[in-house]
């Protein structure tokens, strides 16, 4: 298990050099003036200068990258061309955007589960259709069409809720966002539960267990559903990680101010540091969280064992 | 697979044993041992939900090849003094309805030719009848044209009550059944004349309305088609070329190669979708890419880039499982070289799961598409996409919703018709299901 | 979107008014001593040096932050005298003295002093200290030496260093009294030093400029307290000297997109915001939505189409006449922004002071059958039209529509091209490589019809982005700023606006006045008719909320 654990992270470190160098390279190697938008008319050329030298751009763009690297290892985000340290603001954005991929993550979880579960285990039928068919038109919902639709429904007509969220918001008012956010791997969470199980239901270990004559209630909850969730467990580890940074629509919808807002200001505006600062923290989260769940394989199925 | 019924929709559900049927008597007539690929076609041709979908999209391709058989008016031609006006109502409820008749007359033939000749004709009817006998329904509501109601209510209930399984068993007799096509040819007929003759009283114009610009929406969803259509398709024929061959060619050498490939993959596998789609268009649009087909060519180039690790990892795994089989060991007993292997045996036995990804993720990237349009960084004029429509109404969604309406639902359709046909194939093709 | 604004509608004046005349109630600050209130703000490109802030999000807060020898009136824009207690001015014009009241502080506790004048001018007219706000000091006896400039623009080549680091004509005669000595008389300098270049800064800025930048320290009504990613905080500053203390003690300026502060602002989430996005115009839906709590207030600022003329293909004043004799300005004032947009006949915009409507004349008018009458004499062809601009800020919008207005006098396509940063418009433009027609605009630095026009069509002014010389102007235009009196200034700069308009370098469109809106815990909310701001020290929280 330890050698596992060292050899997938060693393997981590090329995966992480070449995406967050691919993103480095994308923002601040290609044509155009990085600092176009500063300054008012034309940048003075000592500012300009001072500029080149605070962020190496006279060197090669590999000396660049592994400065910057190197200034990340040490807990170094870099500074913002206002000199407003990007640690600081992701320490500020991250929060908020974590809570509202949890709550997403939690419906999907919550709704998608029950509803696969539901299906998965009485089989065909009125019931098995709704749900293939809901959630099928689920997932053809682009995610800022379920966003206006919510906030023309529940918001400009229902009154339910705010339009937007206010600028510290509560669980409370994170919910319809994090419902629109996790409204497309709901979808998703039901059909994967659902295969899942009846897959199971059939399998060699499900039958011994009610051959032995085990309580229906036992075989369900211990042998199926244990086996079951494991593939609905990891897509859901791994959502949690991707939603922190997909929530860009989400987030500029419901005028939250989170890590996806963070990042695509940080695009248009050609704030190198934020963008490569924030991707550098986003790859990292969905490399960690792979391996996490690779390693939780072992833990909730017996039949894997790494070596 | 054991039921074609799993995708079909809630209510009209099909008959078991019809179904039954038709898998004896095709089974009887044809006896050479079918093919995983002519299994999955036959499989699939008799899925109402797949077959309806095809139809759609036919359609669809046709509005997209020559969208000025379907719109005349200018899409591009701006006029403030008709900035959001509204539907025009009476026009529209009289297309809905001539529309809607026209599908319950195909909906009687099909029944016609079902009867005569058993099929997947029978088994489309239903559904025809059930979607004519809406759009005549909202049709007219939409005017309030009771006749309109009443017939397209009459529709709807034959292409429910012929589409329940129960029911239908109980009108199995033959003149129940050419009652139910009378009935829907006389419905469909009816409808035509009536609306054709309400055609001539009210004005022409604008079925969906003007935007905040002064354009005619219709023409605008119309001539939108093309493009949404050309990213969603040209940007997953990329993505399969690109992650198959990469794919296949790490599966079967393995070693070093496979070890290269895979960690490449996972390189643009790392970045988020979304997050990496903008990065990537809003760098190389600094660099100035702007005419129309660059933009599109941009925008499909950056969801490929970023999905082909997806179809590489299936053709991968396909690839491997593929190398140990024997008829690959024994191609190469025999000598092959491993350009023959891979083409001659690998690839067709590899394809049906790639196939099954490419046609989920088409309806994915015609999403994703409309995403990027939306944030402002796909597609914009002159490429007219629903993306940018939606993107365009975001401000008048609470004075004008239909603004927001009319290319969302659209969008939305067009979206679910893809996956709907990425579900049905990923059924008949997935051997796991089977 | 954060996006700096072109040429920044420049925090120009103040949020806050020192009027002896407003009404008053501002001065029981005792009673809610934790009042706190949240405005609407952009994060500011820069650290809070007030010659350095030039853009919008850092101006408002630089205006109550710092405090000058004079302010602005909030709501009628006529300077005031603040730190100043007397202002002389030689019988020749050459020289103003200013004499300061005594016992102001900076936030520090330290004293303000004449010095401390001297010094930030100095060191905010210096160019090699690449402060935005340097050429607020031309005119003034030395600038010249402080200043020097690129020879090749923004080339390799770097500027020489300057003669001298001060100007010889800013002196501080004792501790309280402050001399300013001109080249020549500039009577137009008395209404410019409430603007933020001439903010006096304390000792501290030049023993610490790091420490300084991360938490400035100034004179105004209101002192730093922190800033955070998406918010500044500000405190009211007990030992401010001015005839008015704010009632609030504390404000936070959060940093938002205009759509989600509409929408906080009507939920009573957020304070005030200055302006209404685009959503909130359309249909008007703002009048209802923010019932008795919102209302048009000042900007001075206008919406123009600038051509490039150094381009050829611009060369034909004809064609630049036809485009602007194409567009209907109040059908997009009405269609687009519900009708609260002025279509204006001119270089400046309704309130300004010195500025008459109207020399435009019939050029500004829609005629479209003139218009194409015009465009046939030019030998434009049917080349495309193409007008282009960042697409966010709402811009797309009217430019869409001026296209299709175009299109439908003068029968040729035209386009909106949108650029995804404004940033790439700024870098073509100051390079002198635009190509297209683009959108620009101008916003006051100071409350004057001198500022709409010297710095946009003078031959080498500062902000003539489109190499715009006409001799005939630039004689006009010097015989305005020395005009005597004010009824003269006025004929002159209107004179020399009608020459302007014949040559139509720039089609002015319509003026873009804020509208603001407040949330229902606020009272007696004054909000600049210049400036479109809040007035914080007038702005008080109601007692039952």
């Amino acid at each position: 298990m330890g050698r596992y654990v060292i050899r997938r992270l060693l393997q981590l470190i090329p995966v992480f050099i070449g995406t967050t160098f691919l993103v480095y390279v994308l923002v601040w190697a290609l044509p155009g003036d990085p600092f176009a938008g500063m300054c008012k008319s034309v940048c003075p050329p000592e500012f300009r200068q001072a500029m080149i030298e605070k962020y190496n751009l006279d060197e090669n763009i590999f000396v660049q990258y592994f400065a910057y690297l190197g200034n990340l290892l040490q807990g170094d985000f870099g500074v913002t061309y206002s000199d407003r340290e990007v640690g600081m603001l992701i320490e500020d954005a991250a929060p908020v955007s974590l809570q509202l991929a949890a709550i997403a993550v939690g419906f999907e979880a919550l709704i998608g589960i029950s509803a696969g579960i539901l299906t998965g285990l009485r089989g065909r039928g009125f019931l098995d259709n709704l749900v293939l068919v809901s959630t099928l038109v689920l997932t053809a919902f682009p995610v800022f069409v379920t966003g206006f639709i919510v906030q023309l429904v529940l918001g400009s007509g229902l009154g339910i809720i705010d339009l937007t969220v206010s600028s510290d918001p509560s669980f409370g008012e994170l919910l319809a966002p994090g419902f629109v956010l996790g409204s497309l791997s709901m979808a998703y969470v039901a059909r994967l539960t659902r295969t899942s199980i009846a897959e199971n239901r059939r399998a060699d270990f499900v039958r011994t267990a009610v051959a032995k004559g085990l309580p229906h209630r036992r075989v369900v909850g211990v042998h199926l559903l244990r086996n079951s969730m494991i593939p609905v467990i990891t897509f859901l580890g791994t959502d949690l990680g991707s939603l922190m940074g997909g929530a860009i629509v989400t987030e500029g919808i419901f005028g939250i101010n989170g890590v996806g807002g963070l990042v695509f200001d940080g695009i248009l505006s050609k704030e190198g540091t934020v963008v490569t600062g924030v991707v550098m923290l986003l790859v990292i989260i969905f490399l960690v969280t792979n391996l996490l769940i690779d390693l939780l394989y072992a833990v909730l199925d017996p039949r894997i064992r790494y070596e | 697979m054991s039921d074609p019924t799993m995708a079909a929709g809630g209510v009209a559900t099909e008959e078991p044993a019809d179904y039954v049927t038709g898998a004896e008597h095709a089974e009887g007539t044809k006896e050479k041992t079918r093919s995983l690929w002519s299994d999955a076609w036959h499989d699939l041709s008799r899925r109402p939900l797949f077959v309806l979908s095809m139809f759609v999209i036919a359609f669809l391709v046709l509005v997209a090849i020559f969208p000025t058989w379907f719109a005349d008016a200018n899409h591009r031609l701006r006029d403030l003094d008709r900035a959001r006006i509204g539907p025009n109502v009476p026009y529209l409820a009289v297309c809905m309805a001539i529309i809607g008749s026209a599908i319950t007359v195909v909906a009687a033939i099909l029944a016609t030719v079902g009867k005569l000749r058993d099929g997947v004709c029978r088994t489309m009817a239903p559904y025809v009848a059930g979607i004519g006998g809406l759009i005549l329904l909202g049709g007219g509501l939409v005017n309030s044209v009771t006749l309109y109601i009443v017939i397209g209510a009459v529709v709807l209930a034959c292409g429910i009550v012929s589409g329940v399984p129960k029911v239908s068993q109980m009108l199995r007799g033959s003149a129940s059944t050419w009652g139910l096509v009378a009935v829907l040819a006389v419905a469909g007929i009816a409808g035509l004349v009536i609306s054709f003759g309400d055609l001539s009283t009210v004005e022409i114009g604008a079925a969906f309305g003007y935007d905040q610009q002064g354009r005619d929406i219709y023409a605008r969803v119309v001539h939108g088609t093309r493009y949404t259509l050309l990213v969603g398709f040209t940007a997953t024929l990329l993505t399969v070329l690109i992650g198959s061959t990469v794919g296949i060619l790490a599966g079967y050498f393995g070693g070093w190669l496979d070890n290269l490939l895979s960690r490449i993959g996972e390189v643009f596998f790392g970045l988020p979708f979304v997050l990496g789609a903008i990065i990537i268009l809003s760098a190389f649009r600094s660099a100035g890419f702007d005419s129309a087909p660059a933009i599109v060519a941009m925008v499909v180039l950056s969801i490929s880039v970023l999905s082909w690790p997806v179809a590489m990892r299936i053709m991968r795994s396909a690839a491997i499982s593929a190398k140990q089989q024997d008829y690959v060991k024994a191609a190469r007993a025999l000598g092959a070289s491993s350009r023959r292997i891979i083409f001659r045996h690998m690839l067709p036995n590899c394809l049906a799961p790639v196939l099954v990804y490419a046609t989920i993720a088409l309806g994915a990237f015609i999403g994703a598409e409309a995403t990027l349009s939306f944030l402002g960084i796909g597609l914009r004029d002159p490429a007219v996409s629903w993306g940018v429509m939606i993107a365009d109404s975001r401000n008048y969604i609470r004075a004008s919703p239909l603004l927001l309406i009319f290319p969302a639902s659209f969008l939305t359709l067009t979206v679910l018709v893809f996956v709907t046909i990425g579900d049905a194939v990923r059924e008949a093709l997935d051997p796991k299901l089977r | 979107m954060r996006r700096p604004r072109w040429k920044a509608i420049a925090a120009l004046t103040s949020a806050v008014a020192l009027t002896l005349t407003a009404c008053g109630g501002g001065d029981d600050a005792g009673e809610a001593a934790d009042s706190k209130i949240t405005v609407s703000g952009t994060a500011p490109e820069n650290p809070l040096i007030p010659g350095n802030t030039s853009e919008a999000g850092g101006g408002k807060i630089v205006e109550v932050l710092y405090s000058g020898l004079i302010r602005y009136d909030s709501e009628t824009g006529e300077p005031v005298n603040e730190h100043a207690e007397k202002v002389d001015i030689s019988n020749d014009g050459k020289k103003i003295t200013y004499t300061l009241k005594k016992g102001w502080k900076f936030h520090d506790g330290t004293e303000i002093k004449a010095e401390n004048y001297v010094k930030a001018w100095n060191y905010t007219a210096y160019t090699p200290n690449a402060q935005q706000h340097s050429s607020f000091f031309a005119g003034i006896k030395g600038y010249e030496d402080v200043t020097s400039e690129d020879p090749d623009g923004d080339g390799p080549k770097k500027a020489p260093t300057p003669k001298k680091k001060e100007m010889s004509g800013v002196k501080a005669l004792d501790d309280y009294t402050l001399q300013v000595e001109f080249e020549k008389p500039m009577p137009s300098f008395q209404n410019k030093p409430g603007y933020s270049a001439f903010m006096p800064l304390p000792d501290a800025f030049f023993e610490d400029k790091e420490a300084f930048e991360k938490k400035p320290i100034g004179s105004g009504p209101f002192k730093f307290v922190e800033q955070t990613s998406n918010s500044i905080v500000l405190e009211r500053f007990e030992d401010y000297q001015g005839p008015k203390k704010p009632s609030i003690k504390t404000v936070e300026f959060k940093f938002g997109t205009p759509e989600a502060d509409y929408d906080a602002v009507r939920d009573n989430n957020l304070d005030f915001l200055n302006n209404m996005p685009p959503k909130a115009l359309v249909d008007n839906v703002w009048k209802e939505d923010l019932k008795g709590r919102s209302g048009p207030s000042g900007n001075l600022s206008i919406q123009e189409i600038s051509f490039p003329l150094y381009d050829p293909k611009f060369k034909d004043p004809n064609l630049r006449k036809a485009i602007s004799m194409a567009i209907d300005r109040q059908q997009i004032s009405d269609k687009i922004y519900g009708g609260s947009r002025t279509p204006v006949k001119g270089y400046g915009v309704p309130n300004l002071p010195l500025w008459e409507d109207g020399a435009c004349g019939e050029l500004c008018e829609h005629n479209p059958e003139k218009a194409k009458e015009l465009f046939d004499k030019t030998d434009w062809g049917n080349k495309p039209i193409e007008i282009t601009s960042n697409a966010d800020g709402g811009h797309q919008e009217w430019i869409e529509a001026v296209c299709g207005q175009i299109e439908a006098a003068l029968k040729v396509e035209c386009k909106f091209v949108p650029v995804q940063e404004f940033g790439i418009i700024r870098e073509q433009v100051n390079a002198r490589k635009m190509t297209q027609i683009y959108r620009s605009g101008w916003g006051a630095d100071y409350p004057h019809v001198e500022n709409f026009l010297n710095p946009i069509f003078r031959t080498g002014g500062s902000s003539n982005d489109n190499g715009y010389s006409n001799p005939k102007v630039d004689a006009k235009l010097k015989e305005a700023d020395a005009a005597v009196n004010e009824e003269e200034a006025k004929k002159l700069y209107h004179e020399a606006e009608e020459l302007i308009a014949q040559d139509m370098p720039v089609i002015p469109l319509w003026s873009n006045p804020y509208i603001a809106g407040w949330s229902e815990r606020l009272e007696n909310v004054k909000v600049g008719k210049l400036t479109g701001e809040l007035d914080l020290l007038e702005v008080r929280i109601k007692s039952d909320a």
